[in-house]
């Protein structure tokens, strides 16, 4: 019985490697350009899980649709797409935390930017590294008081 | 009835009482404030510039001075060229300022006020300053720092000027929005002027212009424009240089201070000075007390009372006589007309009016309402055949009373000028002859110009006429006497340290022989 | 017999009504005098929006837009050769009194900590810079321990721009719009190598 969950796990994780292989996965720790570490990546739903996160009393009513990295040089650059599935504008401030190869503090804390989402509309942020030792980062969004 | 414990004849000895304490203790209802500061400002203007201090401080007695004190001290102190101790003064005087920014907004209306200025006065009120005594302050301190040759405490003031003059612009954007608009509608034209690459937007309508020249101080933004500038700053002297020309248009004086911008700050030392003359001329007006006999009809059968209510009103306009700036008996400086305080004054006397009224008509109908109920009550006590003594005395006090408290608030900052002008231009460095004339007379000093930048600031005021030294980035250089025709060349140089304070056309005197000679 | 006991038990005259609605008033009163500023630190990377004037907001999402525009799309440093570069004036056109020099250095110091840039002495240091050289000449310095005359490098590159803004308003809104344009451009060549526009739109309703 425990045997047959271990190869089913197994298979199951295969699978799934599979896939990322299929997307793109192009080297060990990264999901789409993303570096990751140790995460496990299936698809863009958790790479936004493990790469977002959301802070403030007001959370923002907007859904993250993808991330994107790559490099330029030896910096990385990111794409967050972001999607107002309501009506309504939807104001939101966001801003990147980044982190070294060892998860330390890369660079300072970034001031938050605001951006305004029109209802039902869809928005790319780019941003590129501070420095070169920046090699994992967070997107960190908050609702507008 | 039973219930009434305070019988009119007590009521009438309790307010003859009340008369004399508030007249004994010399209460504030009881000043004229004007008369006050027409005696100093005449100590002033005659040279005796100690002898107004101390006019000043025995007016002034009590521990708690307050910001209007502290406003005129600093003004007498700077003519007396004592620059550390007027910038203390003003520096008290922003205190008192920013204590009050703090916990309310600026006086967008001054409707309000406290039950004391409802029932008995207004000058029972803490004396708040008007929106351009705020800003001046600030810009008095700027210049203080100038005179001693102290550039960069100069920015900290003057950054906090404009800061200060945005607030009281945000309070009154609703009003000038909505007489731009009425003057867009009669025909009025804006007009976009490009000077040098910068944009100049103006408004060709006078309502506009007055409205905003009377919280917008074009002094500040034009002294902001120079400090900057010296400094090397030109992203922040462009905006002083722009605000003044909105505020003042069509003054190529001010124009060409944003045209050649770029270029001075670009441009290597050149051996020359940019030296600003900022010249003071006349004395603001002063609030004065205007008394009026009202008939109030009271009472049921139409009776009417007679009841007096004062409110200040202002002199007539004094015309603004534009000095004129000669140097080296060859060169005339150009000049500017940048500020008009005479116009602010009126400006903030009218948009008290409504609330002066208010108050003014509040205090009327509660007396006329005592007045007539004492009458009353008299009348009635001497169909009975009682007493009327005390009743009588109780109306004449109340009367009497009446008349003593109701005078108009007269406080302002009187030291102030009327009318301000820069001249400005690059001179050599080194000796120049400086002849400063109006309608007054005329003023002649020498400078000795240092630096790449230099500002002098001039009062001519009664016949005589006050010079700083000259304030130059990093120190600043005494004035000297001036060069008569008949004099020789050799006593050209003064080396009095504080001040020259000279009669008009007549020979010049040092402060230190003004002293003695006192 | 407690405070409260008594209160009850007394039938409220009506001018001990009167008296507590006085009291009311007047702690009301006392409660909103005394009620004085509060003073807290804060974040200094809030979005702020207490006014429509030029704000810290500002100042920082267009110096570091800028940087980032810059560090990705100008050849000269994406490629990674180190450039030597100086900062020029940013002229102000707007009518506020806005410091460009705090947007460039802001930019200034997250180009350098990407380590892709290096700058040299700008105009508005360059007395700094030869006066602390001309001191270091004289004959109380040491020859070899001190700085030499003549050893100062160029930049290769120059930034320069301008702000400028349109204001509108009426009775009930006033909208602000702010644009930054920047450029760099090669010393040598005269060739701009990059340039880029930032904006920002604030609208207060009154």
């Amino acid at each position: 019985m425990k045997a047959a969950t271990l190869i089913a796990t197994l298979c199951v994780a295969i699978a799934m490697t599979g896939c990322g292989t299929k997307k793109g996965f192009e080297k060990p720790g990264f999901a789409f350009g993303c570096p990751v570490g140790d995460g496990k990546i299936g698809d863009m739903k958790d790479l936004v899980k493990i790469k977002s996160a959301k802070e403030g009393g007001r959370s923002a009513d907007i859904e993250l649709e993808e991330i994107r990295c790559t490099t330029t040089g030896d910096l990385l650059k990111i794409d967050v797409v972001l999607y107002n599935d309501e009506s309504d504008v939807e104001r939101l401030q966001y801003k990147f935390r980044w982190m070294d190869a060892e998860g330390m503090r890369a660079a300072d804390e970034e001031s938050w930017k605001p951006l305004l989402m029109y209802g039902n509309s869809r928005q790319t942020i780019t941003t590129i590294a501070p420095n070169a030792k920046a090699r994992d980062f967070r997107f960190i969004v908050m609702g507008q008081e | 009835m039973p219930h009434r414990s305070l019988t009119w004849p007590r009521f009438a000895c309790g307010a003859l009482l009340a008369l004399c304490v508030l007249a004994t203790s010399g209460c504030a209802a009881f000043r004229s404030y004007r008369e006050e500061m027409d005696a100093t400002m005449a100590q002033a203007t005659a040279g005796n510039l100690p002898g107004a201090i101390t006019l000043l401080e025995k007016n002034n007695k009590g521990d708690r001075k307050d910001l209007l004190y502290y406003m005129e001290l600093g003004e007498l102190r700077r003519l007396d060229n004592d620059f550390p101790a007027s910038s203390a003064a003003f520096r008290d005087a922003d205190k008192r300022v920013l204590a009050w920014e703090q916990t309310s907004l600026l006086n967008a209306a001054k409707v309000g006020g406290s039950l004391a200025s409802y029932l008995i006065n207004d000058k029972l009120r803490v004396y708040e300053g008007e929106d351009f005594e705020k800003v001046m302050v600030t810009t008095r301190l700027a210049m203080d720092h100038l005179a001693g040759g102290d550039y960069a405490n100069a920015r900290v003031e003057i950054k906090r000027t404009h800061e200060r003059e945005a607030f009281i612009g945000e309070v009154r954007a609703k009003e000038y929005v909505a007489i731009t608009d009425e003057a867009r509608k009669r025909g009025a034209k804006q007009n976009f002027k490009e000077i040098n690459g910068y944009p100049v937007q103006t408004i060709d309508s006078p309502e506009v212009a007055a409205l905003k020249n009377s919280y917008q101080n074009a002094l500040s933004h034009y002294l902001a424009g120079f400090v900057y500038e010296a400094l090397g700053e030109p992203s922040l002297a462009a905006p002083g240089y722009r605000t003044a020309i909105e505020l003042r248009p069509g003054q190529s004086m001010l124009e060409d201070s944003l045209g050649g911008l770029d270029d001075r700050v670009a441009a290597p030392d050149d051996g020359k000075c940019d030296t600003l003359f900022v010249i003071d001329t006349g004395q603001i007006p002063g609030r004065i007390n205007q008394g009026f006999n009202l008939p109030i009809p009271v009472g049921p059968h139409g009776e009417w009372i007679l009841i007096s209510v004062s409110f200040p009103v202002l002199p007539p306009r004094a015309p603004y006589d534009a000095p004129r700036v000669g140097i080296d008996r060859s060169l005339d400086l150009r000049t500017a007309h940048i500020l008009d305080l005479d116009t602010m004054a009126r400006r903030s006397l009218k948009d008290e009016m409504p609330g002066l009224m208010l108050r003014g008509f509040a205090r009327v109908a509660t007396r006329a309402v005592a007045q007539y109920q004492m009458q009353r009550q008299m009348e009635q006590q001497r169909h009975k055949g009682e007493d009327t003594l005390g009743m009588a005395l109780g109306l004449l006090a109340l009367q009497i009373g009446g008349a003593i408290t109701e005078s108009a608030d007269e406080r302002g900052w009187r030291s102030l000028p009327a009318q301000v002008t820069v001249a400005r231009g690059r001179l050599s460095r080194g000796q120049h002859s400086v002849e400063i004339a109006n309608g007054g007379g005329t003023a002649r000093f020498d400078v000795n110009l240092t630096g790449p930048h230099a500002l002098v600031s001039v009062r001519l005021a009664g016949g005589r006429s006050f010079v700083s030294p000259v304030g130059t980035p990093g120190g600043s250089v005494p004035i000297g006497k001036a060069r008569s025709a008949d004099r020789d060349h050799s006593d050209l140089v003064d080396t009095d340290p504080v001040v020259i304070v000279t009669n008009f056309d007549l020979p010049l005197q040092s402060q230190s022989e003004r002293r003695m000679a006192q | 017999m407690t405070n409260t006991q008594r209160s009850q038990r007394m039938k409220p005259t009506p001018i001990s009504r009167r008296a507590l609605v006085i009291a009311a008033v007047a702690s009301i009163a006392l409660v909103a005098g005394c009620a004085g500023p509060k003073t807290r630190y804060g974040d200094a990377g809030k979005v702020e929006t207490v006014t429509n004037t030029f704000g810290s907001t500002d100042l920082q999402m267009l110096s570091e837009q800028m940087s980032q525009s810059m560090l990705t799309e100008a050849p000269a440093i994406a490629g990674g050769n180190l450039p030597i570069v100086t900062i020029q004036e940013v002229k102000n056109k707007t009518s506020e009194y806005i410091d460009t020099r705090a947007i460039t250095n802001r930019m200034r110091a997250t180009l350098q900590k990407s380590r892709r840039v290096r700058f040299a002495v700008d105009e508005a240091d360059m007395k700094k810079q030869t006066g602390e050289l001309q001191r270091q000449d004289s004959e109380y310095y040491k020859k070899e321990k001190s700085a030499q005359m003549g050893e100062m490098i160029g930049a290769g590159f120059r930034i320069t721009g301008e702000i400028t803004s349109i204001v509108k308003e009426t009775k009930k809104v006033k909208d602000v719009y702010y644009q930054l344009f920047l450029s760099l451009t090669n010393i040598q060549t005269g060739i701009e190598e990059w340039s880029d526009t930032k904006e920002i739109r604030k609208t207060t309703e009154r």
